[in-house]
C-alpha cells in the first residue's frame, strides 16, 4: 500500500467530520432565520384585516329542470347543487341543448392522499420540471 | 518525365510515411473503438449526452495519431505547468484544457447550475442537510478502497470523489491533483463519473429496497412550508460566507453555485441568468467535455488501473446511496416515522436524477406519494456537501 494507514484514517475522519460540521452549521443558520421569518409572517397575518372575497351572483335559468334526491346530498350541499346546476346551464346555453341534473352523488376517495383529480394534476404540473 | 514521376512517387511515399495510417498502433485502434462505444451510449442510450458526447469525441481526437491536438507532456507536472509554453506550442485541446487545469470551467458550470437550482425544499426542511452530508460517506470510504488497491494519495482522492456523483466536482478535484506521472487521468475519472451518473436509476433502487421495509417506503411526508423571497435571497449569501470561511478551498465551487442562485432569486438579473444557464454553460460544457476527453490517452485507459477505477466508482456510488438511506432510517426512527428513508439516497447529488429515483421507488409502494420535492432537499444539499468534500480533499491531499 502506497498511502500509510494513519494518513488514510486522517483523510476519512477529517473529511466526514468537516462535511457534517459544515452542513450542521448551515442547518442551525437556516433554522434560525426560518424561525425569524415565520415569526414576521405570523405578525403580518395577525395585523392585517381579512380580505373580502366577492361572491359572484349565479342565476339558474328556468328551463333547466332540477331533481336531486334528498338522501344523497343534504344540508349545506344545496350551494354545491346550485353551482353544478349553473355550470350545466352555462354549458346548455353554449351548445343549445337542454340538460337536467337528476342526481349528484359523492364518490368515495379510492386513493389515500390523492384528493381530487385536479389536486393530482396540480401536483404533477408543479413537479414536472424536476 | 521520369524525374517528375520519381518526385511524385517519393512525395506519395513521404505522405504515406507521415500519415496517421502509417503511425496507427493497436492501442490507438482500441481507444478509437472505445470512443465509439461511449458515443453510442451518449447518442443511443442518452447517457448524460451533453457531456459524454464531447468527452467521447475528445477521446477520438486525442487517439488519432499525429494530430498533436493534445500534448500530455505539457501537463506532466501538476505543480509546475509552463503555461507560456502551452500558449506557444500547444494544440487546440491543450489550450482548451488550460481552462480545466486552471480550475476555470467546473466553477463556471456550477454558476449555471446555481441559476437552475431551487433551494426552497432545503430551506423549508433544513434537516435535509444531514442526508446530503451522510451520502458523502461514499467519497471517504472509497478512499480507503483506493488506498488498499495501491493508488497514490492524489489518485485515491480523485477516484473517491466519483462517489460525490457530481461531474464538475470530480473534474475540479482530479484536474488539480493528477499529473502526467499518475496512472489515471481526469478523463478517466470523468468517464466513470458520468457513466455512473447516467446509471443512477439502475444502481440505486435495489440498494434502496434492500435497506428499507415496505412500511418505511410508504411513509407520506408532511407538506413543506412555503419559503419567502427574502429567505431565498439570504440563503446563497449565507452559505457562501459560512462554507468559504470553514473550507476556503471549496469556495470556487460553492461561491459560483451560490452566485448563480442569487442572480436567479434576486429577480433583477434576468439577462445574466439567461446567459449563465444557457450560452455560457453550453460553451463551457463543450470546452470542458472535449478537453477532458482528450486526456483519455491509451496509456491511461488500456490499463488495470482503469478497470479498478470502474469498480471503485460503482462501489463509491453504492456506499453513498446506502449511507444516505441508512441515515434516512435513523431520521425515520428519531422523528417517529415522519421521514421517508428513501429521500436519503438523493443525497448523492446527481441532480435531479437521484431525487427522481426516490420519487419513483416511493411511488412504486404508494402511487399517490409525492416524494420528489422532499427528495430535492437532500439532493441539492448533496451538491453543497460534495463541494465541501472536494475542498476537504484538496486541503488534505496535496
Amino acid at each position: 500500500m502506497v498511502i500509510p494507514w494513519t494518513k488514510v484514517w486522517a483523510v476519512v475522519i477529517t473529511g466526514l467530520v468537516v462535511v457534517f460540521l459544515a452542513l450542521v452549521l448551515l442547518i442551525v443558520f437556516v433554522q434560525i432565520f426560518g424561525k425569524i421569518f415565520s415569526g414576521i409572517a405570523n405578525k403580518e397575518k395577525k395585523g392585517s384585516k381579512p380580505d373580502v372575497i366577492p361572491v359572484p351572483q349565479v342565476t339558474v335559468p328556468e328551463n333547466v329542470t332540477r331533481s336531486v334526491p334528498e338522501p344523497e346530498i343534504s344540508g349545506d350541499d344545496d350551494e354545491v347543487i346550485a353551482v353544478i346546476s349553473a355550470a350545466v346551464a352555462m354549458m346548455a346555453a353554449r351548445d343549445g341543448k337542454k340538460y337536467a341534473v337528476r342526481s349528484i352523488n359523492r364518490t368515495e376517495n379510492r386513493r389515500r392522499s390523492a384528493g381530487s383529480v385536479w389536486g393530482a394534476a396540480g401536483q404533477r404540473e408543479n413537479t414536472l420540471p424536476f | 518525365m521520369s524525374e517528375v514521376i520519381r518526385i511524385f512517387l517519393e512525395t506519395l511515399a513521404d505522405l504515406g510515411a507521415t500519415s496517421g495510417f502509417a503511425n496507427l498502433e493497436w492501442t490507438n485502434i482500441v481507444m478509437i473503438l472505445i470512443s465509439f462505444v461511449f458515443m453510442y451510449l451518449a447518442i443511443a442510450k442518452k447517457f448524460e449526452p451533453l457531456l459524454l458526447l464531447p468527452i467521447s469525441f475528445g477521446m477520438l481526437l486525442t487517439n488519432l495519431p499525429l494530430t498533436a491536438m493534445y500534448t500530455p507532456e505539457l501537463f506532466a507536472d501538476p505543480t509546475n505547468i509552463d503555461y507560456d509554453k502551452i500558449l506557444h506550442e500547444g494544440g487546440l485541446l491543450d489550450l482548451l484544457y488550460m481552462g480545466v487545469k486552471l480550475q476555470l470551467f467546473p466553477p463556471l458550470i456550477f454558476l449555471g447550475i446555481g441559476t437552475m437550482t431551487d433551494f426552497a425544499p432545503l430551506i423549508s426542511n433544513p434537516k435535509s442537510f444531514l442526508l446530503g452530508a451522510a451520502a458523502q460517506a461514499g467519497i471517504f470510504l472509497t478512499f480507503i478502497g483506493a488506498a488498499c488497491l495501491g493508488f497514490s494519495e492524489s489518485e485515491a482522492a480523485s477516484i473517491a470523489i466519483i462517489g460525490g456523483a457530481d461531474g464538475p466536482t470530480a473534474i475540479f478535484v482530479s484536474s488539480r491533483l493528477l499529473g502526467g506521472g499518475a496512472t489515471i487521468s481526469t478523463g478517466t475519472i470523468a468517464l466513470a463519473a458520468y457513466t455512473y451518473m447516467a446509471l443512477v436509476p439502475i444502481i440505486q433502487p435495489p440498494i434502496m429496497k434492500a435497506l428499507t421495509t415496505k412500511k418505511e417506503r410508504a411513509v407520506v411526508m408532511e407538506t413543506l412550508r412555503p419559503v419567502g423571497k427574502t429567505e431565498k435571497i439570504i440563503f446563497p449569501i449565507a452559505v457562501t460566507v459560512i462554507i468559504a470561511l470553514l473550507v476556503p478551498s471549496a469556495a470556487p465551487l460553492v461561491g459560483m453555485l451560490m452566485l448563480g442562485n442569487l442572480l436567479k432569486e434576486s429577480g433583477v438579473c434576468d439577462r445574466l441568468v439567461k446567459t449563465a444557464q444557457n450560452e455560457l454553460m453550453n460553451i463551457v460544457t463543450i470546452f470542458l467535455g472535449v478537453s477532458v476527453g482528450a486526456t483519455t490517452t491509451a496509456d491511461k485507459i488500456i490499463t488495470a488501473e482503469f478497470a479498478k477505477v470502474i469498480i471503485l466508482g460503482v462501489i463509491a456510488f453504492s456506499i453513498g446511496t446506502a449511507s444516505g438511506v441508512l441515515f434516512g432510517k435513523i431520521m425515520y426512527k428519531v422523528t417517529g416515522g415522519k421521514v421517508n428513508p428513501l429521500i436519503g439516497s438523493a443525497g448523492v447529488s446527481a441532480v435531479p436524477m437521484a431525487a427522481r429515483v426516490s420519487q419513483k421507488v416511493g411511488a412504486s409502494e404508494n402511487p399517490t406519494n409525492f416524494l420528489l420535492m422532499h427528495a430535492m432537499g437532500p439532493n441539492v444539499a448533496g451538491v453543497i456537501g460534495s463541494a465541501v468534500a472536494a475542498g476537504v480533499l484538496l486541503s488534505i491531499v496535496k
